[in-house]
């Protein structure tokens, strides 16, 4: 059921940077991946910023010379840039970045005669990406009897009381495992709030099935653009990219009348007819915002409340089923980025890269990187509410202890799976260093294992009818269950889509940062059931059954908890004021800032008014070795007032990753402000008297 | 004539003396209503949290507030008992509040005045402290049905939709 990494070999030793070519023997420090899993007759250059700069003014020396050492095909820029984000673009290096195909040469050869060029600063091959789910699914069976009653459910959908991911009832008709309560809380959320048209969710995967009937509400449209004109109407760098643009294989073409500087991007209509489509992206849209109260098929997380205001999905596709190159990806975030994407929800990885750090991941990775980075300037927000956009990930499906890249980056949301058993879904789920919070992601193995027509323990959602599903030898599902970190993924999207949409409604604003610590504070704790030697499977792999798994080993490693849409939405309405003891030295409880989390406590700062305002004489202490878990703040204030506290920790952090305070692996950082009021009276529980 | 005006006078100041004795209540009768924090040592009214308390006869009594930026009232619950002027409580999580507090009242009944006493571990008075003030007013009631009912130790247990 897990996906099969590639060896990395020998010659192809990744971790320095460095890799060995067959010809000449020549060692390349230019070349920044290698070439394993990478598209044949392509290569992603990085160019010098006077190469580049040349490049742009017209000047086509490079390509001459290039042409002269190489067949080549085709030479263009990766990355296509509008003038008024020219200047973040720049910034970001993407102006730096070619493609070029070429014949004739293996990879490695290519590369070393394009390392020979002074004007290449990077070489790097276009490695693939991989979903992250091994995208075999289970048909929705309309025999089904739904795990819950049809009556106490919050919309008409009638395929919401299989969807256990959103409402747990412990049925054992998903699971003999099943846990009551083990969902993302979101059915009194949507009391408050089922997302907000303004919010535009980029689901960087295969295609979304745009007229999907239980999607086409909550798609994303380029009103501005008219279909099938092969015009760029509203001059976005993008021809007839109607509900988003597939970013596979499309690549910038001359356009203004043979002005070789000028290019748009054409061929770029999603497309989900490939013989290997996979469905993959529309199943996972289908979680983040499938149209809610229209009495047909699911629900979404943040799709609506029956009243047309569901968030929006934008499809950028970067799977065609038959190749991804992570040139995809690297387009994908820019389109993202330049038409209105806050969110970027992004179920998929690497194939075959074990990075330990995010400066190796960015070395190796430049161009997905360098966009990705893009995505996330404050000069791309999309948002009103926050101050840059936000990029949630899947974790990984190797059952490795670290989670895989891009999800593993600091700035990134990497998400691990849980079955309806609200345990580590084991026979797939990444943990561990990088990996930031949970969420369901089904557990084939807890289900009905000898039934593919009833297997109900996976995540149930939108799929392509068009795809066979090859063990009932059938097409014509609309809705199937799969499992994977893909699938948790989209709910933490969406819940994080749901925030945004009540900001939106109180009134409400946070810096990105805020936004993701009240995100990853925001959980329940799934820790405790971890027992040590309590085993549960990891299914099968090549028919041959892995070894059990000690779900002891994954206590403390799945990111800190399983998320709470509704325990998130109370945060961003705001977290009670820490009243604390005037005159006196106490340790104080801060799990209302912090959650249940599985979290390490960095520092707590106070600034000069606050440490006036409370009279403290000595520094605040937080508890940074784990000896006060309850109770980990320390104040002693001398007088009556207010103020305020930061306290940092890391979620997701890795140990022996941290060198001299500095994180190394994918940690990310959690910041709160709590506010303090001083008074001469204090109860343990926070009441007034 | 002088002496039947001095026998007026005492006979005056008697009766104004058992007056002003009448309108001071009885701690266990005066501190039954809703009250609202409206005074607070140190803080400037402008800061004050939004703190309503409601005393009930049947000794039980209910907390709304609102301490910081936040949305909604919490709620917390339990019992009290009054000995004299002395008022403690418990709240129904088992947490005891954070003091006995000495109760009196100002402006003929309309201000409880609730000063926080300091007491050892024999539970002798050695201090007063913070004196917290409180007018009647009641809480509306779509904000007491709105709030977050704190059930457990500092725990919150969202009121949840049905």
């Amino acid at each position: 059921m897990s996906v099969v990494i590639c060896a990395v070999s020998c010659a192809d030793e990744l971790h320095d940077g460095v890799s060995t070519v067959p010809e000449q023997g020549t060692v390349m420090t230019k070349v920044i991946n290698t070439h394993s899993e990478a598209q044949e007759g392509v290569l992603l250059l990085c160019l010098n910023e006077a190469a580049a700069d040349a490049y742009a003014t017209g000047d086509m020396s490079l390509v001459d010379a290039v042409s002269e050492k190489i067949q080549l095909k085709s030479f263009a820029p990766l990355f296509v840039t509008r003038q008024d984000k020219e200047d973040v673009a720049r910034d970001h290096n993407l102006h730096r970045w070619f493609r070029m195909e070429f014949d004739g040469l293996d990879l490695g050869g290519a590369a070393a005669r394009m390392s020979a060029f002074d004007a290449v600063a990077k070489v790097q091959f276009n490695k693939a990406l991989q979903p992250a789910s091994d995208c075999r699914f289970v048909p929705y069976s309309e025999l089904a009897v739904s795990q819950m009653a049809a009556r106490n459910l919050p919309f008409n959908d009638p395929m919401l009381g299989d969807q256990w991911h959103y409402i747990n009832t412990g049925s054992a008709q998903v699971s003999n495992s099943s846990f009551e309560g083990g969902d993302i809380a979101v059915k009194d959320v949507w009391k408050l709030t089922g997302g907000d048209r303004r919010i535009v969710v980029a689901v960087i995967d295969s295609p979304v099935k745009y007229d999907h009937p239980d999607l086409a509400a909550n798609m994303w449209k380029n009103e501005k653009e008219i279909p099938d004109n092969g015009k760029d109407d509203d001059n976005n760098g993008y021809v007839d990219d109607i509900y988003g643009w597939n970013c596979v294989g499309s690549s910038p073409q001359v356009w203004h009348d043979g002005d070789r500087t000028k290019y748009k991007y054409t061929n770029g209509q999603l497309n989900w007819n490939g013989p290997k489509a996979s469905g993959h992206g529309t199943h996972v849209a289908g979680v983040v915002a499938a149209v809610n109260g229209n009495g047909t098929g699911v629900c979404g997380v943040a799709g609506g409340t029956g009243n047309n205001d569901g968030v929006r999905m934008m499809s950028c596709q970067i799977f065609d089923g038959e190749y991804s190159g992570l040139q995809s990806s690297a387009i994908a975030f820019q389109y993202a980025a330049d038409n209105g994407a806050s969110i970027a929800q992004c179920s998929f990885g690497l194939i075959g890269a074990a990075y330990e750090s995010d400066a190796e991941y960015e070395m190796s990775y430049g161009a997905e990187h360098d966009a990705l980075q893009y995505f996330m300037d404050p000069r791309n927000n999309n948002s009103e509410i926050l101050d840059g956009n936000i990029v949630i990930a899947a974790a990984g499906n190797e059952r490795n202890p670290y989670s895989s890249y891009p999800a593993a980056c600091q700035n990134v949301v990497s998400v691990t799976g849980l079955g309806p058993d609200f345990l580590p879904a084991t026979n797939y789920t990444n943990y561990g260093p990088g990996c930031n919070v949970a969420a369901p992601g089904g557990d084939f193995y807890i289900g009905d294992i000898y039934s593919f027509a009833d297997n109900r323990s996976q995540v149930l959602s939108t799929f392509i009818d068009t795809i066979y599903n090859v063990d009932l030898k059938s097409s014509g599902h609309q809705y199937v269950y799969m499992q994977g970190t893909s699938m948790a993924c989209p709910h933490v999207s969406g819940v994080a889509a749901l925030g945004l949409a009540y900001a939106y409604k109180i009134g409400k604003t946070f810096t990105r940062d805020e936004f993701i610590s009240l995100l990853l504070t925001s959980v329940n704790d799934i820790d405790t059931r971890m027992v040590d030697n309590t085993m549960k499977t990891c299914g099968y792999e090549n028919g041959s059954k892995l070894p059990d798994a000690n779900l002891g080993n994954y206590r403390g490693k799945m990111g800190t908890g399983a998320v709470d849409a509704w325990k998130f939405l109370m945060a961003i309405e705001g977290t009670p004021t820490l009243t604390v003891l005037n005159g006196k030295s106490k340790r104080y409880d801060i799990s209302s800032y912090f959650g249940v989390s599985n979290l390490k406590y960095l520092s707590v700062e106070v600034d000069a008014q606050t440490r006036e305002a409370l009279g403290l004489k000595e520094d605040p202490e937080i508890d940074v070795l784990g000896n006060f878990p309850t109770k980990p703040l320390k104040l002693h204030p001398t007088k009556v007032g207010s103020g305020k506290i930061v306290v940092k920790a890391i979620a997701g952090y890795d140990e022996d990753g941290i060198v001299d305070g500095e994180v190394q692996t994918g940690g990310m950082e959690i910041t709160r402000t709590i506010s303090v009021m001083s008074r001469g009276v204090v109860s343990d529980n926070g009441g007034w008297l | 004539m002088k002496k039947a005006i001095n026998i007026l006078v005492t006979l005056l100041s008697v009766v104004a003396l058992a007056a002003s004795c009448e309108k001071a209540p009885a701690v266990s009768e005066g501190i039954v209503a809703e009250w609202q924090l409206t005074e607070m040592t140190g803080y400037a009214a402008a800061d004050l949290p939004e703190v309503y308390v409601d005393f009930k006869a049947d000794l039980t009594f209910e907390i709304y507030q609102k301490v910081g930026d936040v949305l909604r009232y919490r709620r917390y619950d339990g019992t009290y008992a009054v000995e004299g002027e002395l008022v403690k409580g418990e709240y129904s999580d088992g947490e005891n509040w954070g003091c006995t507090y000495k109760a009196s009242f100002e402006a003929d009944g309309a201000i409880l005045v609730l000063t926080a006493l300091e007491t050892d571990k024999s539970g002798n008075v050695v201090s007063e402290g913070e004196v917290c003030k409180y007018t009647k007013a009641s809480l509306d009631q779509k904000e007491k049905d709105a709030a977050d009912v704190v059930t457990r130790s500092g725990e919150e247990t969202s009121r949840r939709f049905l």
